[in-house]
This record gives C-alpha cells, structure tokens and sequence, in this order.
C-alpha cells in the first residue's frame, strides 16, 4: 500500500504507516494516516492489536516492555510511534535501512 | 409474577447472592478478593463497598423488586454493586458498553430499571444514555463520592430495613443476544445462581491461592460467575477489559494468574502474545475453562504447549440454568470432544422430536432438569412456557435448550449445534460445527464458520486462512462427502464476533447479502 505523502501524516516512516494501515479494515485503509486516528474506531480489534504488535516487534527488531502493552500504547498512530521510537532508542538496534522522512 | 415458574428448589443448599461475599468477608477478610487496573479490593473491603452501595439505592427510593441497569464495564465497582444491588432486594441488570443505543433503548424499555449507573466516558455519552433509557442516569464516580458518606460501619452484614431477601425473589437479569429476534433477559433467582455455582465450584475446584483471570465482559453469564465462583473459594478475581487485552499475558505474569476462563479469541490472543516472549519462565497458569465458545482442537493444543503443567476444562452451558455439564480437567485427553457430564444434582437427557429420551449414541435436543434452571423469561410468558416446559403432573420443569448433541454410555455429552446450525442439504442431516471442524482440520485454516444454506445463498463456508477458496474447498471435498462441502467458500481476514467472543453470524449472513463474490 502506498500513501499519498501531501495530507496531514505523521513524522513517521512509510514502512510504519504501511504495518498499522495493513492491520486495519479494508474500510479504515486511508493512506496518509491520521496521527490522531482513534485506532479502535478505525476497527483495530484485540486480535489485530496483537497482530501489529507482533509485526511491529519484527519489523524493527524491538521488544515492547510490559509496561507498553497497555490500550493507550495503541490509542492512536502517533501514541504507538512515540513508544516505539522510544524503544528502538532504548534497544539501540541499528535500523535497517534509511528513515524516509514525512513531508 | 405471571410467569410459568419452576418449583421452588430446595433450600438446603441455598441462601443469597450476597451471603457468598458476607461469608467469604467472614473466612479471608484480608485476602484480595477483586482486582482491575487501578486497585483491588479484599474481602472485607469489598463487603463494605457493596454494604455502602445497598445504603446509596435506599437512599435513592429504590425498592425491593425494582431493577438497577449497570453498564460500566470490567471495573471493580461493578462487583460492589452486584453483590449491593442483590442485598438490598433490588434486581441486578448488568449490560456491555457496547452494546449500541439502538438495542439498549430495547432493553431499558422491557426492563424498566428505577436507575442507570455509567461511566463518564461511556461511549453513549451520560446525556445520550438519560434520552437512550428515559432514565435517571448516575455516573459512576459520582456514585462512589455520594456514597463514602452513607458508608455504615465495617462487618454490618445486615440489611437496613425492610423485609430481608428472599432465596427465591430475583437477584439478576441477564440479557442474551438473541441473534435474529429482540434482546431476551433470563431471570435468575438467589437460589439458583447459588447453586449453579456451588455446583461449578465443586467441578472445578478453585483454591483460595487462585488468581482468575476475568478478560470476559462481567455482562456475559460466564466472567460474572468468575466473581461467585472466587468468592467461593475465597480466591481474587482480576478484571481486564477488551481496550487492553495487549496486556493479557503482561496481567497474567504481574498478578500471578492461575486460571483463565477463555472463549477461542481470547485463546488466540494468549498464544499469539506467548509466542514472542522471550522470557524462559513458564506463566503460572494451571486451569484453563472454556465454554460459550468451544475452543478448537488445535487451539487447546496450542494453550498446552505454550502453557506446559495447565489443565483444559471444557464446558457447556447457556444462561437459561448457567451451566449444563462440566468436563473434569484434562478429561479431554480420555473423552476428545466431550462438554463433560451434567453438573451434580441435575440431570442432563437427549430428547427426540415428541420429547422422549433418546439413548447413548443419538442425537436430540439437549434438555436439562435441575435447581440450576432459572424462572423463565422476563416479561415473556409464551416464550418460557416453550423453553421452560412444566409437567403437568409433577410439576416439575424441563428447560429444553435449543441445542442438538448426543451423550455417551457414561453420561458424557457432546455438543453438535443451536437449531438453526443443523439442516437438511440433498436429504443428509448435517451440522455446522461438522463442516467447522472438518475446515480446522485443514492445514493453514485457523478459523471457520458455515452458514447453513437459506433462502439467499446455499451453504456457505467463512474461513480464515491463506489458502485459496478453491483449495479449501478441495480440501473439505477429501474429509467430508458431497452434501456436506459447502458450494462457497469465503476469505476472511478474522472472523466477526459478539462482545462475548462468540461468532456473529448476524453479521456473516449480513456479508452474504451484500458482497456478492
């Protein structure tokens, strides 16, 4: 999937965008993403949540701690990219090829 | 009452609701009795907030009899009200955030409640529930603050005035989701509930070092029976809603959670989180219950292996007398298939289409007797005197479920289908949950739903998987013979489900009508 990079996205790589976009109904798949998207409204359910979780994880080579495994971690696009940036600082993986910066 | 009543059943092993937690309050006054995000309460503590809650309703005018709508989801508070509601002789209504207004003005309008309790964050809004319900409507926290100056003294057990509650008057009604007609409520006596839980209690034996782990709304009958079954033992019973089942394992490890009741989703979503654990350390689970939903035979695999030293305890029930059989942990392993046998004290028959008892090995109606079958419907005497049938000569009643299975030569049951699962296709009597299971079977499907064919589409089958419809098809055409391989298959990316985690195949049927293939 790719977004259109003109709307309001997030500060956040394509790869990002594209893993929380492909977790969500075909209904909620509107490219560029809302920071600010009520991600369970968009239709993430419990198991989609997992599901990003899992891919999240995989994708940039991080470990969610306990303590993010919350509902807020998941509120929106820009809550989850903001504990995930925090634990890819924590973990300090090398990241796997160039961020692409966000209009 | 003008319903088609069940005779009183022996008060023996009776007593209230509420006499649970006044004598769990009494035996561990200090051991943690109800958890959720933000505390948890003991025993005592807990027996005090319930105490409060009862003083608050008297204060509001509400009389015995008059029904108290809960709608607050997996809070501990909710605990404090049942067990408050049900002391002061009101009836308890408990139902699901999300249940939408549409349906909820439904329910308003046939309960009739004298008030309604939310949270301020209700996704109905507080103004949106008082147009919904026509009711007054009190926010929770409001509540808790009124309350702490009505707050009687620690340890009072007793009533404040009035007449004191019955084992027989009503403690709770529980709204089924009908899946085509308008929302029903089962009404549950004192006395039945009681003994539907001792009775489940006795079966799976929860110890007063268990932590139970209630993910399930508190709206559906099997998470509010957590509460009376760790009541009973004196165990802690932790409340989680479904915003945060991210945190399901996360919650079982911090609060060291030993038994987890879990429809399939909930199961999925535990083994999806165990497998990117990286800790070495098994979860301290040792007892896995499953009803409402049946767990497949390659998710109970699963929850063995990802939780090595758990027992699995299938079970089967519906809301019209709580529980109808229970399997002994691990009975499975000897009876692969099998709910179990029927609880102790009630008798659990196979009937044919006259209503005469079927033997071992056929298939009927499943119909149950005991003091664990509640008093009907609510406001609904035709239908409870189909379902809830009296003899004429002993008096005695028969719920007849709806629900198809057969029982083996030792009593143990096995569940095939509702009514509407079963259906006749080129003459053969099929049930969905065969063409289901046959579906499971299949490698790369991990899940499956049939819907049986109708006026608008022939039998249809709704999978999860990365397999060509094409190939499933296939595939099902190896394991079952013609009539039984559905003429569509469809492709899902999870399958929709109820609140209560049960296939909605409302809204499959609505899927059918509106995407064409």
């Amino acid at each position: 999937m790719h977004s259109d990079r003109s709307g309001r996205s997030g500060p956040w790589e394509q790869r990002f965008e594209d893993l929380v976009l492909g977790v969500l109904p075909q209904h909620s798949r509107h490219a560029p993403l809302d920071p600010a998207l009520d991600l369970k409204t968009a239709g993430l359910d419990s198991m989609a949540t997992v599901e990003l979780l899992v891919r999240l994880e995989e994708a940039y080579g991080v470990d969610f701690p306990d303590a993010t495994l919350s509902g807020e971690t998941f509120a929106t696009p820009a809550a989850l990219w903001r504990v995930l940036t925090a634990q890819r600082a924590d973990d300090a993986v090398t990241s796997e090829g160039e961020p692409t910066c966000a209009s | 009452m003008d319903m088609t009543a069940a005779p009183s059943p022996p008060r023996a092993a009776s007593g209230t609701v509420h006499a649970l937690l006044e004598t769990a309050a009494a035996t561990w006054p200090n051991a943690w009795a109800v958890r959720d995000r933000t505390g948890a309460w003991t025993y005592r503590q807990l027996a005090g907030h319930a105490g409060a809650f009862a003083a608050w309703l008297d204060e509001r005018g509400v009389r015995r009899g008059e029904r108290v709508l809960v709608r607050v989801g997996s809070r501990r508070e909710f605990a404090a009200m049942l067990f408050g509601t049900v002391r002061h002789g009101a009836v308890f209504v408990p139902v699901n955030p999300a249940m939408r207004p549409f349906h909820l003005t439904t329910v308003a309008g046939d309960c009739d409640p004298a008030l309604v309790i939310a949270r301020a964050d209700d996704p109905a809004t507080l103004p949106g529930l008082r147009e919904v319900t026509g009711r007054p409507v009190h926010e929770l926290d409001a509540v808790w603050r009124g309350m702490e100056a009505l707050r009687p003294p620690p340890d009072t057990a007793t009533g404040r005035e009035g007449a004191p509650v019955s084992p027989d008057d009503l403690a709770l009604l529980i709204y089924t989701s009908g899946s085509t007609a308008a929302p029903k409520a089962v009404m549950c006596p004192h006395t039945a509930i009681c003994f539907a839980a001792r009775a489940i209690a006795s079966r799976l034996r929860y110890r007063a070092d268990d932590v139970v782990l209630t993910a399930l709304p508190l709206t559906f009958d099997y998470g509010l029976y957590q509460i009376f079954l760790a009541a009973l033992a004196g165990a802690e019973a932790v409340l989680t809603e479904p915003d945060h089942h991210i945190g399901l394992l996360a919650t079982v490890r911090e609060h060291g959670v030993t038994v987890v009741p879990v429809v399939p989703s909930l199961a999925e979503i535990l083994l999806r989180l165990a497998g990117r654990e990286r800790s070495a350390a098994a979860p301290p689970v040792r007892l896995f219950t499953n009803t409402g939903a049946a767990l497949t035979s390659p998710l109970i695999a699963g929850l063995r292996r990802a939780f090595p030293g758990a027992a699995v305890a299938p079970m089967f029930g519906i809301t019209e007398c709580k529980r109808i059989t229970v399997l002994e942990p691990d009975g499975d392993l000897a009876k692969p298939g099998s709910v179990g046998t029927a609880l102790p004290g009630t008798d659990v028959a196979v009937l044919d289409d006259a209503g005469q008892p079927l033997p071992a090995g056929r298939t009927g109606q499943i119909a149950v007797r005991g003091p664990h079958v509640m008093r009907g419907y609510w406001r609904a005497p035709e239908l409870t005197a189909a379902r809830f049938r009296t003899d004429p000569l002993t008096g005695e009643v028969t719920l007849h479920t709806g629900d198809f299975g057969h029982l083996d030569e030792d009593g143990h049951l096995y569940f095939h289908g509702r009514r509407d699962d079963l259906f006749k296709r080129r003459g053969v009597l099929t049930g969905a949950l065969e063409i289901e299971a046959a579906a499971l079977d299949i490698d790369g499907v991990t899940a499956a739903a049939v819907l049986p064919p109708g006026p608008d589409a022939d039998l249809t089958l709704f999978a999860v998987t990365e397999l060509t419809p094409e190939r499933v098809l296939g595939s099902l055409g190896e394991r079952l013979e013609g009539s039984k391989v559905p003429a569509d298959c469809r492709v899902l990316p999870a399958l929709p489900l109820t609140p209560n985690g049960k296939t909605d195949k409302q809204r499959l049927r609505q899927m059918l009508g509106t995407s064409p293939r």
